[in-house]
């Protein structure tokens, strides 16, 4: 028998959502647990998986909205066929259905009041619906939320003619005039109705999910612009997940951060030995070598929290800062401690060549247990790193240098880099964690420790 | 799992039967508990598994029941006392509610006090004004005290066995119409955690919270309610003292709209409490004002009709569901 795939409810206030993109495409076979679509709720976007296994079959556009509970797919065994009527209503295009005229005199206003139900007086705010329009059903002629779910607007509505010279609620034309969108392109939610606010709302929801561009929509609906932007970028993809995660980890962790020299005299020697004799590793690999072995003497930064509790963990992942055109990327040297540097840079080369191309699979993403990023490309020699969760420690790393020192009394000049330690204090104090960034600049100043 | 039944009355008498048992602290005294058994058999047999020791008949005197149960609480025990109807709660008000929910606010929190208090409430058994109230709110109005309320007999065992595990003062109210209806009942011991509510029936267009006796009632009006296509949820609260809002609002928040039943008087009952608590969490949610199904003010009747009429039915319950869900403007 064909499932019906219906649209979900995330949480309890969620009423409908729109379908940004099918993910699996209609007529594909889908596994049970596959993410099929990205929906939109007012509050979030998100995936969303099928629970069913077959043939998956559209019945929901991309760009509509559904309610909760509306059928939008079926799942479809072999050689079955899709059951009947089966095209759903999206919200902002129900079709018109002609409904005698309601006595208005249900909506006497009582004691002079409009009598609407707190609950209606919300889901007409949300929607944007003027309850002046909404003929109310409840005892003494009350407007309840059916009626303004329910509610159709009528021909005659009295729409406020605005710049555009399109017929706009009031609340239609503030939203347009707030976020800088043309009346003129909104379609209307009834072909020869008033453009609502609810319009707008949806087609600046269209406009966003097409372009690749990201603001936090939470902000657009909360916060006023400050001018018309020239351009709006979805906190989406990428850039949405780079956002919740460093803002989390900035508000659960207690991150500070420690700088320290290390010499680079020796590791630039290492690499003039090692041209001559082939591929010299980058400065990364001897970095990322040095701080897996300076990870394997202190454990305690080789860790995580989970719940209440600390977990050493026994292996060493640590991960790599890639910069990306829109973004950054985190690829994974896994067991770095164990590698020798020549097949530690080989594994470097080859995620960030992967990174670059967007060829990187997904376990070459997972697991790290510690961070390295460097900015010392861009001349910078310390900057306060944000430690990727569910890490305790990142290691910043600067550009190397010359720097004039005393040496023994007398004056030199030496290969120099600054390294920025980025670390969770619920997990480390700072003398452990100075210790730590000690033998990495011990191990720094003694390549062949690093192999 | 066993799908044994056992009525209200035995499963409140399992519980007990299973803490003594368990536990060489727990004792039962009360009027015509011995000896007797009980007038409702709720304790039936019990003096003569455990002895006159454990299962003590008490003179006719509630404060002096109370009492002796506060003193046995502070002093390490793990009292069961019985007061046969909630009328005579009266009687010993002062040792229940400025020494057993006292004690510890006044001794800075040191004593403990593990008393359970348990009494029969509700009308239907023509019992007259003296025997047949419900004054569970005058018990809920008093810091200290938890009260309980179970509609049948599996929650009554966990529910009592919860309570006689309770470190502070709970009051467990029978109702005296339930004693013989009967629900499957596990027999190895389980308590239900107090404070938490139960969804006895989902539904989405209405929020009932019922307990005792009355839920009953409200599930055979639901029952009614779903063939003219009203769906209810029911909530049985269990324990009135901590209440568990939360489970109610988040309903009320879905169904947008809510009924509270109960058989006390309508003024000043839980209902008011209730309602006001929903309000103050969802206003914004309510598509109606909530509605009370009570009974009116006055004293439980003698006569068998007039309590009949007194006494909230399913009918009735109905009635007020679909008052507070119309919509007599739909289909003009």
């Amino acid at each position: 028998m064909a499932t019906e795939f219906t649209m979900p409810k995330l949480g309890l206030t969620m009423e409908e959502a729109t379908i940004l993109e099918w993910l699996i495409a209609d007529g594909q076979p889908v596994a049970a647990g596959a993410v099929v679509m990205r929906i939109e709720t007012d509050k979030v976007e998100t995936e969303v998986e099928i629970s069913a296994e077959g043939v998956l079959h559209h019945v929901a556009r991309e760009g509509d909205v559904y309610p909760c509970g509306a059928v939008i797919a079926y799942v479809l065994s072999p050689g079955e066929d899709v059951p009947a009527p089966s095209v759903p209503s999206p919200i902002a295009a129900a079709p018109v259905v002609s409904i005698a005229p309601r006595a208005p005199v249900t909506t006497a206003p009582v004691h002079g009041r409009l009598a609407a139900s707190p609950n209606a007086r919300r889901v007409a705010f949300d929607r944007g619906i003027d309850l002046a329009g909404v003929v109310g059903t409840g005892p003494g002629g009350r407007i309840v939320s059916l009626d303004v779910t329910e509610h159709r607007i009528a021909v005659d509505v009295p729409s406020i003619l605005n710049r555009s010279g399109v017929a706009a609620t009031s609340d239609a034309v503030e939203l347009a005039d707030l976020l800088g969108v043309d009346l003129a392109g909104v379609v209307p939610d009834h072909p020869s109705g008033p453009v609502t606010r609810s319009a707008v709302a949806f087609h600046v929801r269209t406009r966003l999910s097409t372009q690749q561009v990201a603001a936090p929509t939470a902000a657009l609906a909360d916060v006023p612009l400050l001018q018309t932007p020239s351009r709006m970028v979805r906190l989406a993809g990428m850039r949405g997940t780079i956002a919740k995660r460093m803002h989390a980890s900035l508000r659960d962790m207690a991150q500070l951060t420690l700088t320290m020299d290390a010499d680079m005299n020796a590791v630039v020697g290492d690499r003039e030995t090692r041209k001559v004799t082939g591929r010299a590793p980058s400065f990364t690999d001897y970095f990322v070598a040095a701080a897996a072995r300076a990870l394997a003497q202190h454990p305690i930064a080789n860790a995580q929290v989970v719940g209440d509790e600390i977990a050493l963990l026994p292996d060493i992942h640590v991960g790599l800062a890639v910069a990306l055109d829109n973004g950054l990327i985190v690829p994974v040297v896994r067991h770095a401690d164990r590698l020798r540097l020549d097949s530690l840079a080989a594994e470097t080369s080859r995620l960030a060549n992967a990174a670059r191309g967007g060829a990187l699979a997904p376990t070459d993403l997972e697991g790290a247990t510690f961070s390295v990023s460097t900015l010392g490309m861009f001349g910078v020699d310390a900057f306060t790193p944000v430690v990727n969760p569910p890490n305790v420690a990142i290691l910043g790393v600067g550009r190397i240098r010359d720097d004039v020192v005393a040496i023994d009394g007398a004056i030199g000049i030496r290969k120099r880099v600054t390294l920025s330690l980025t670390w969770d204090h619920r997990v480390l104090d700072g003398a452990p964690a100075a210790a730590f960034c000690r033998s990495i600049v011990e191990a720094l100043e003694n390549p062949s420790s690093i192999g | 799992m066993s799908d044994r039944k056992l009525s209200y009355a035995h499963a409140f008498r399992e519980a007990v039967f299973q803490a003594m048992q368990a536990d060489p602290d727990v004792f039962v005294a009360g009027e015509d508990i011995g000896a007797f058994g009980g007038v409702f058999h709720t304790f039936d047999g019990l003096q003569k598994e455990f002895g006159e020791d454990r299962v003590v008949d008490t003179p006719i005197s509630e404060q002096a029941i109370v009492g002796l149960g506060v003193g046995a609480a502070v002093s390490g025990l793990r009292p069961i006392v019985d007061l046969m109807f909630m009328d005579f709660i009266c009687v010993a008000m002062d040792q229940i509610v400025n020494q057993a929910a006292k004690i510890k606010y006044m001794f800075g929190g040191v004593p403990k006090v593990p008393l359970t208090i348990t009494t029969t409430g509700g009308a239907g058994v023509s019992a007259s004004a003296q025997h047949s109230q419900s004054l569970e709110a005058i018990l809920c109005h008093i810091p200290g005290l938890k009260v309980v309320y179970p509609s049948n007999a599996y929650d009554m065992k966990g529910l009592m066995t919860a309570c006689i595990r309770e470190d502070n003062p709970t009051v467990m109210v029978k109702h005296k119409r339930l004693f013989g209806a009967s629900t499957i009942v596990p027999e190895e011991p389980y308590s239900i955690p107090l404070g938490v509510a139960k969804i006895v029936r989902p539904g989405t267009h209405v929020t009932v919270i019922a307990y005792g006796r009355m839920v009953t009632d409200a599930l055979a009006a639901a029952d009614t309610l779903a063939a003219e296509g009203i769906e209810c949820e029911i909530i049985d609260p269990r324990t009135l003292q901590p209440f568990d809002i939360a489970t109610v609002v988040e309903s009320v928040r879905r169904t947008n709209h809510a009924v509270v039943v109960h058989e006390a008087v309508r003024f000043g009952g839980l209902g008011a409490e209730i309602a006001a608590q929903i309000q103050e969490e969802a206003f914004d949610y309510l598509d109606a004002p909530i509605g009370r199904i009570a009974a009116p003010f006055s004293p439980v009747p003698f006569s068998p009709v007039l309590e009949q009429l007194y006494v909230p039915d399913a009918a009735r319950i109905a009635d007020g569901i679909r008052a507070a869900v119309a919509r007599p403007g739909k289909g003009r």
